[in-house]
């Protein structure tokens, strides 16, 4: 059996930042027609199975009901919240039952919890959120597609991926003694520390809060967190190392764009390369996870972020596709 | 009442729609019934219960809160060639489908020079009495009388129930079946088997001499109780009970008229343009010459339905009341 | 992202207080059978009604729906008149007229709880529309469930409010049922907020169970409106602990008893308490001293509502109209 997974956040792309900021929003219908092309594009693989993860608002359940694909069907058995915990149980759940790659729905949150459930996991993530650096804008069809001939090994995923970098977040008591650690958690793009209490409507937008950040990835052009380290000093997502940053009232003034329509002017106290040491950070505040508010800390709390190359195998469905062209899998 | 050989047994009024609306499903696949909470649930009076269980999805149907598509919908779905029973959960909310009710359901088939049938049963639940207040304790059958094409009952048992919303569901034109609130666990005897009674033709529940009191829906059981203390001073009361309140069975009620020269007209909708002005106007019309002394009109006061029950115990018409007006027409 | 205040969380637990203790107290004396007609409990969605309404000023508006007592509370309403129009007396806030379904202060803004749904929303609009009529820099903010969004009158109105770029916020308070049907029998999308697209307005979806959040959200709309940015749809996921009406808890049909446990361990009100005792806003103490005074509150209101007299049968027919100088009547 060759598998393909689909997962969509049904949550994403409808927060605060509709507000706050000018980001656009995804309707479920668009969702779900998301889901139906890389339905049809794993269906056309030549994948036999797919596996859909059951959000709260049974979107992919949904938009695959009543397409004649060819391939069978299931829905993946784990509980429903109606929270970021349903995807990565899914996720995990992915990776038990034979999951060749993963198409999920969503923005840089959406890819983080597909991280949670599943590390490794080889995945397509297609950008329906608001804040996408993660995922990238790619055609769903061939998203599908390309997820499936991975699944079927037409294409072998060495050849067309990337291991993504991960910021691994461990919460511990002031001692910072790790065995003492309170929490596990994890970032794909960044990790930021905020004034503030609580996580509330969870988005970040007021510059004059945010103390620290760490990103895996600082790409010119994106939008979010990683866009203030980005205008100092650009990395790519595909190449080791990451930056961390302090802010405070003296430094380097840069501006970025923190969330979809909005810039805001940040003063940069510090910017220095992250390479595997782990860096610490001490509470009060709140985490931001790929720019959502996820934790509120403590002041006897700190955090220690370590990176690590050893996230989610990236695919690049360009490659994929062309290498099923090299290999004459379109000729029929 | 005549005699038959069916089965009679003890219904309530609320047995008396929903096993009707039951009985005549069974026989013809085109009925179906659509309203708010009318499935699983049964309607909030259970007006509807079991219908679900033994009919399904197909035939009873739980709508979204849309008052006006609810009736289009059984415009668009009788003139096509169903029988639909839809209902609009309170009498007040008749207003909010007021549109469809009055300009389209009514007038369909005049306006298409006679080309459309419209075989439409609206059944809805009035009356005060509960301290539901302004908006869901109206009796507004007088406004839907006003409207040329609709035809509307008020059954005031479970008997006449039965045999009116028969003719309602057969009639090939759009018709209205006022339930009351406070008739809904009153009970009497009730055939089994399907039985019509005509619409247009009002009952003599009960024959006297001295005095006709005309009364609609609930009103008939309180006319009853104030003819029970009046025989006691010798008073002998003929109480009609319309049962269809458009077409009017203006013979029977002239009729009665002719006979006791006294009467009484009582409903519990607001006085002041209410259906009783329109039956004083017809008793005149047909029989001036015949009466002894002005015709007495009970009704509600003119303003909207109060909350408090210190309030509203005097603002609903009762047999403390009709009994007062008979005494008042016959001078004793 | 505004930095929520000490005192903002105490406003907000204290809004959220006393709603849960007076429909408590209300649920209590219908049980007793001493509130005549229906009653529409709030319990459970309090964050929402406390956290939009914190997010305004006593002059903008609200309009409401069956299940606004936690409207008015919020709102700022007196325990006093509104017990004693719940047990329909001429003290009431509306002199007994009008009940539960019915309960409004003109003084505060509130428009009136609404017995038909989504009639609010259009009342909204137009106060909405006064207040930019008269640039008196007012925002008119309009509660209603998922279920009303499927009558015309709200899409009328959010349609209306669009077009004329009014100051207003649609508030949805999704608690996932229409009475006793569930939203996916009654609609097909699941969001609410996907509608906001159709009429031209941002919409954004925030959790209903946290008072922050639904406040942090109700602030910028209120900001936008305010600043003649036009309306925003803000939907706010939430739940109803009791029954449609009544007080019935658990043991319903057309809800497993799970699904209501599984809301009740978000609780809004106990979830922010446990945050502010973290923070050191509000100690164990502090906090029972809110539930006590409040209780105390409520116990005045039901001494007051009980002591106070039902109106005169002559009351029936006085307010039908506005009775004016000179005019023939
Ligand atoms: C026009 C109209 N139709 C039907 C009703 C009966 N009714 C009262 S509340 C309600 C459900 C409303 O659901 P929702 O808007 O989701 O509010 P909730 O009760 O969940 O707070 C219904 C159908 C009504 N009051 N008005
Ligand atoms: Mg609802």
């Amino acid at each position: 059996m060759t598998t393909v997974g689909l997962i969509a956040n049904p949550l994403a792309g409808k927060d605060i930042r509709r507000l706050v900021a000018r980001a656009g929003s995804v309707s479920d219908a668009d969702k779900m027609s998301i889901l139906r092309q890389a339905a049809v594009g794993a269906a056309e693989s030549g994948a036999t199975r797919l596996l859909i993860a059951p959000d709260s608002q049974r979107l992919a359940v949904r938009a695959i009901a009543g397409l004649d694909l060819g391939l069978t069907i299931e829905v993946a058995d784990v509980r429903v919240d109606g929270n970021g915990a349903d995807t990565v149980a899914a996720a995990r759940s992915f990776r038990d039952n034979g999951v060749g790659a993963i198409v999920a729905l969503g923005g840089d949150g959406t890819s983080r919890d597909v991280a949670k459930g599943w590390l490794a996991a080889p995945l397509v993530a297609l950008s329906t959120g608001t804040n996408n650096v993660f995922p990238q804008t790619i055609e769903a069809t061939s998203a599908g597609l390309a997820a499936g001939l991975l699944a079927t090994g037409v294409v072998p995923i060495t050849s067309a991926s990337h291991r993504a970098k991960v910021l691994h977040v461990q919460v511990t008591a002031s001692s910072g003694d790790p065995a003492g650690c309170l929490r596990h958690d994890l970032a794909l793009v960044d990790v930021a520390l905020i004034d503030g209490r609580f996580v509330g409507s969870r988005a970040v937008w007021d510059p004059d809060r945010l103390r620290r950040l760490a990103v895996t990835t600082a790409e010119p052009g994106s939008v979010g967190l990683s866009s203030v380290a980005a205008a100092l000093r650009p990395v790519d997502r595909t190449r080791p190392g990451g930056l961390s940053l302090s802010f405070g009232p003296a430094g380097t003034s840069i501006r970025a764009a923190l969330a979809p329509g909005l810039f805001a002017e940040l003063t940069v106290d510090s910017i220095d390369d992250l390479a595997d040491q782990p860096i610490t950070w001490s509470g009060p505040g709140v985490l931001s996870f790929d720019g959502e508010r996820g934790m509120s800390l403590r002041p006897d709390q700190s955090v220690t972020i370590t990176l690590r190359t050893d996230g989610p195998r990236v695919v690049d469905v360009a490659r994929v596709c062309e290498l099923a062209v090299e290999a004459g899998w379109f000729v029929k | 009442m005549t005699a038959t050989e069916t089965a009679v047994g003890e219904k309530s009024y609320v047995e008396a729609v929903s096993g009707t609306i039951a009985q005549l499903m069974r026989e013809d696949d085109d009925i179906f019934v659509a309203g708010e909470d009318v499935g699983a649930f049964g309607g909030v009076f259970s007006t509807f219960l079991g219908l679900h269980a033994e009919f399904g999805d197909r035939r009873v149907v739980d709508t979204p809160i849309s008052e006006q598509a609810i009736v289009g919908l059984g415009i668009g779905a009788a003139v096509t060639g169903l029988r639909p029973i839809v209902d609009l959960m309170f009498m007040d909310f008749v207003l909010v489908a007021m549109d469809q009710l009055a300009n389209q359901a009514a007038k369909l088939k005049y306006m298409f020079g006679g080309e459309a049938t419209m075989p439409l049963t609206i059944t809805t639940t009035g009356g005060a009495g509960l301290s539901a207040a302004a908006q869901h304790s109206q009796s507004l059958e007088a406004i839907l009388c006003h409207i040329p094409g609709l035809k509307v009952v008020f059954p005031s048992n479970a008997y006449d129930m039965k045999g009116l919303l028969v003719s309602c569901v057969r009639e090939d034109n759009p018709t209205v079946v006022v339930k009351n609130k406070l008739l809904l666990g009153t009970s009497c005897p009730v055939p089994d088997d399907l039985y019509a009674i005509p619409l247009g033709v009002a009952d003599v529940v009960k024959e006297g001499r001295d005095v006709t009191i005309v009364a609609v829906g609930r009103m008939v059981n309180e006319a009853l109780v104030a003819a029970e203390k009046l025989a006691a001073d010798g008073i002998e009361c003929e109480i009609v009970d319309p049962r269809t309140l458009q077409p009017f069975d203006t013979d029977t009620v002239v009729a009665s008229a002719k006979k006791t020269n006294r009467i009484v007209v009582v409903h519990e909708a607001v006085q002041f343009g209410g259906i009783g002005a329109e039956m004083t106007a017809q008793i005149t019309e047909g029989a001036f010459d015949y009466l002894d002394a002005p015709i007495h009109r009970i009704g509600a006061p003119f303003a909207p339905v109060p909350f408090s029950p210190a309030l509203e115990q005097h603002y609903v018409p009762n047999a403390a009341k009709i009994e007062a007006g008979v005494r008042q027409v016959l001078g004793r | 992202m505004m930095d929520i205040s000490d005192d903002v969380l105490r406003d907000l637990h204290r809004r959220m207080v006393r709603i849960r203790q007076f429909e408590e107290g209300a649920g209590k004396l219908a049980e007793q059978a001493k509130l005549p007609g229906f009653l529409h409990l709030y319990v459970g969605e309090e964050a929402v009604a406390a956290g939009a309404c914190a997010a305004l000023t006593d002059e903008d508006q609200i309009t409401s729906t069956h299940r606004g007592h936690g409207h008015l509370v919020a709102k700022g309403g007196d325990f006093r008149r509104m017990m004693a129009e719940l047990m329909g007396r001429a003290t009431g806030y509306c002199k007994g007229k009008g009940g539960s379904m019915h309960i409004s202060d003109l003084s505060l803004g509130m428009l009136g709880a609404n017995g038909i749904v989504g009639a609010g929303t259009p009342i909204a609009v137009g106060a909405a529309f006064a207040n930019r009529y008269r640039d008196n820099g007012k925002v008119a903010l309009a509660f209603f469930g998922d279920g009303a969004t499927n009558i015309g009158a709200f899409h009328e109105a959010a349609n209306m409010a669009c077009a004329l770029h009014l100051p207003i916020v649609f508030m949805c308070e999704n608690n996932g049922y229409g009475e006793f049907t569930p939203r996916e029998k009654t609609m097909a999308i699941t969001d609410v907020v996907d509608r906001a697209a159709g009429y031209g307005m941002p919409g954004v979806i925030v959790d209903g169970m946290d008072a922050v959040a639904v406040y942090e959200a109700a602030v910028e709309a209120v900001a936008r409106a305010r600043a003649g940015d036009g309306p925003t749809m803000i939907e706010a996921k939430t739940y109803r602990y009791y029954n449609h009406h009544g007080v019935q808890n658990m043991g319903v049909q057309y809800r497993t008893d799970d699904e209501i446990e599984a809301w009740k361990k978000r609780d809004p009100i106990s979830g922010l308490e446990a945050r502010m005792a973290e923070l050191g806003v509000m100690s164990a103490d502090d906090a029972t001293a809110v539930w006590a005074e409040v209780e105390a509150e409520l116990g005045d209101a039901v001494q007051f509502a009980e002591d106070s007299p039902f109106p005169e049968p002559e009351a029936l027919l006085s307010d039908v109209y506005t009775v004016m100088e000179g005019a023939a009547r």
